[in-house]
């Protein structure tokens, strides 16, 4: 499954990178990509899983890297 | 400015104005530091200031480090301002600081500025939609229209959604779709897509699409999502930056260590070690590349040409060989005819009234073409046709008064007993008699689109592309022609479409540089997918087309694909432009801080001016 998540504010292209880091290496995540310019993020995720848990953990990922970023569906 | 933008303003000149004031006071009122008391007290004064921008950083950072991110850059601003506090230079402690969060403020806002400059939504949407109900006409937002409602267009507006005219006649002008600039007239029964403008006319439209369905939201959404498909500069931009920060931190420490041990001089080499942590944030690194390329594609779709992703626009700036499809891509796919050979003895006036006679009747496209022809040559038929035959496969026959014309393909030929025609096989062809008396023979071909050598010419001359091949499931006559017509270098004949997908891995695999397959994208998906760029012709409204190819040229215009590799090829000299000033400028600071010639206002430069300067560079992609 792929799904794209807008996060705004999104204001350092290094902090999207370590974004991008971080969630590849979520264990349910198979890719994750963010693009600084777009401020979105496209995760493919394992289709058995369900996509609530991933988000949450997504956003907790972004809270700690980019603190003054909102993240939505 | 944004709300959060305009609180960071607020901190930065309170703590600024608070500096100035306790230096002030404290450089004006001789106090004796060695006192205790009068040591916390300006340490404690100095703090506080420092805590009005530093609590927010060191939550994050602690925050991080917690997380086992040690190279957070505000973790870094922290431990500079922190040793400047520890050599008792309080001032530049808060300074670091000022700096920090001046920077940042301004990055935040030069980004925000040139991503609304550089995205698509702003000349692609429309704000208001006037919906037809019975009570007269309401504004909507485009977002709340149903499909099916009937909304009103005024001129000069918007079409805020994909529809088909029921009422009015208007120039629709495409150019923000297509990059074409001369409007078409469209009325009642023509579909018409979001984000094209109705020039004089006003429309009354029915909406086949929602809002966020229509052909402008699915192009803004491309453009944005080619980011997301990264450039090969971009990718190493992101590595250097991982090798970067942890270099130069590891060389700050050393140099605030080491030499302070050696020399007995703390406070110049701590000094130096703050000026290394300030630089070593790569953020203006990393944001120099995905900010030409995310302008280079805006650009490119600003003129009609949807770039699919930054990767994909980098490689058309090296194209070796470019690959054509043809029927339909170099070639309009309408039959016209190429020559006319009357037969011995027989005047062109007379070969073309027989053709008029007989095929004016029919309504095949080759029959058209015939007729066309005659008539833009001034040729009239006067007699009365009596009657008509049509053989289906064959051709036509007409009776006049003076006798029987026939006029039809090389089968019918051969059949009709007919004498002394000859063919060479290679086009269509049609055949005109008289009775039995062979009058002379029509040769069709399909039409090379207008401006096709002149592009051929200019990919070779202006952008570098060596090789120009034609793969065509066509006829081998058929296609030597349109391949002579367009300059094409060389040609294959007669393809399945497994052949196509052969015929191209062979010209891949050949080239260490990309290829490029041009199609019209609705039947050649496997080899659009195959090329290193795969590019389709005539996308508005064509979603298989867009779906599957890289690259789309939204009309007709094949002379895109010059734009396409000229913007390619000054979107990626841009980026290296920027990762070179980048990196460079960040290296001279760093060597100046060694030296002992550093000042905090140009390591602040270092990050802020490059991210300024790769701003503006950056954006001269979408200007000449």
């Amino acid at each position: 499954m792929k799904r794209y998540i807008k996060i705004e504010d999104l204001c350092c292209a290094n902090c999207a990178a370590k974004i991008e880091k971080a969630v590849n290496q979520l264990e349910d995540v198979t890719k994750c990509t963010v693009s600084f310019m777009a401020e979105k993020m496209l995760v493919e995720y394992d289709e058995s899983k369900d996509f609530g848990p991933i988000f949450e953990e997504i956003k907790k990922i972004c809270k700690r890297i980019e603190p003054e970023a909102t993240v939505s569906l | 400015m944004k709300k959060i933008h305009k609180r960071e303003l607020f901190k930065i000149i309170l703590s600024a104005v608070l500096l100035g004031t306790a230096a002030l006071v404290f450089a004006l009122v001789p106090l004796d530091y060695s006192n205790f008391g009068f040591f916390m007290l300006r340490i404690c004064v100095y703090a506080g200031i420092y805590m009005i921008l530093g609590f927010d950083i060191i939550r994050g950072a602690v925050k991080n480090v917690f997380a086992g991110d040690f190279l957070d850059e505000r973790f870094l601003m922290v431990v500079a301002s922190v040793a400047a506090f520890f050599i008792g230079e309080y001032i530049e402690g808060i300074a670091v600081m000022i700096f920090y969060s001046i920077g940042e403020l301004f990055q935040d806002i030069a980004v925000g500025r040139s991503r609304n400059m550089i995205s698509a939504a702003a000349g692609l949407r429309a704000d208001v939609c006037h919906l037809v109900t019975e009570d007269g006409v309401v504004d909507k937002e485009p977002g709340e229209v149903e499909v099916g409602s009937i909304i009103e267009v005024r001129p000069g507006e918007r079409i805020p959604i994909d529809g088909v005219i029921t009422e009015g006649l208007s120039g629709i002008d495409t150019s923000s779709l297509t990059g074409e600039s001369a409007p078409r007239s469209a009325g009642p029964g023509d579909s018409v897509f979001g984000g094209t403008v109705s020039t004089d006319g006003l429309l009354r439209i029915k909406t086949s699409k929602t809002a966020e369905n229509s052909s402008q939201e699915r192009i803004i959404a491309l453009v944005e999502e080619a980011s997301m498909n990264k450039s090969k500069t971009e990718r190493f931009i992101t590595k250097f930056a991982r090798v970067y920060t942890p270099t130069v931190v590891i060389l700050a420490v050393l140099l605030g260590i080491v030499p302070s041990i050696i020399t007995g001089d703390p406070a110049r080499w701590i000094r130096t070690a703050i000026m290394f942590l300030v630089v070593s944030c790569p953020c203006a690194l990393v944001v120099s590349i995905p900010l030409a390329f995310f302008a280079g594609v805006g650009r490119a779709s600003k003129e009609g040409v949807l770039v699919k992703g930054a990767g994909y626009l980098e490689r058309l700036s090296d194209v070796e060989n470019y690959v054509f499809d043809k029927t339909g891509t170099v070639t309009s796919g309408t039959f016209s005819v190429k020559r006319m050979t009357p037969a011995e003895g027989v005047s062109e006036n007379r070969l073309m009234e027989a053709a008029l006679l007989t095929e004016s009747g029919s309504n095949h496209r080759v029959a058209e073409a015939v007729v066309r022809y005659c008539k833009d040559r001034g040729a009239e038929s006067l007699k009365e046709v009596l009657r008509y035959k049509e053989l289906p496969g064959l051709g036509v026959e007409a009776e006049t008064e003076s006798g029987i014309f026939k006029a039809g393909n090389e089968r019918f030929a051969k059949t009709a007993a007919g004498k002394g025609f000859s063919t060479d096989g290679g086009n269509t062809e049609v055949f005109v008699f008289e009775g039995d008396e062979y009058l002379g023979s029509f040769e069709l071909g399909d039409n090379v689109k207008k401006g096709v050598r002149e592009t051929f010419e200019a990919l070779k001359k202006k952008c570098g592309a060596k090789r120009l091949i034609m793969l065509s499931g066509d006829r081998d006559g058929a296609c030597k022609e349109v391949a002579e017509a367009c300059g094409f270098d060389e040609y294959r004949a007669e393809l399945l479409p497994e052949g196509k997908i052969e015929q191209l891995s062979a010209i891949i695999k050949d080239s260490s540089k990309t290829t490029v397959y041009v199609g019209d994208g609705i039947n050649d998906a496997p080899v659009l997918a195959l090329a290193d760029v795969g590019i389709a012709m005539g996308g508005v409204g064509q979603d298989a087309a867009v779906e599957a190819a890289d690259c789309v040229i939204m009309n007709d215009d094949i002379g895109k694909l010059v734009r396409a590799a000229q913007i390619s090829g000054k979107t990626v000299r841009i980026a290296r432009e920027n990762v070179v000033f980048a990196i460079g400028v960040k290296l001279l600071v760093l060597i100046l801080a060694a030296a002992g010639f550093g000042v905090m206002w140009v390591a602040v430069f270092a990050d802020v001016g490059v991210l300024i300067l790769a701003i503006l560079n950056s954006l001269r992609v979408m200007r000449g």
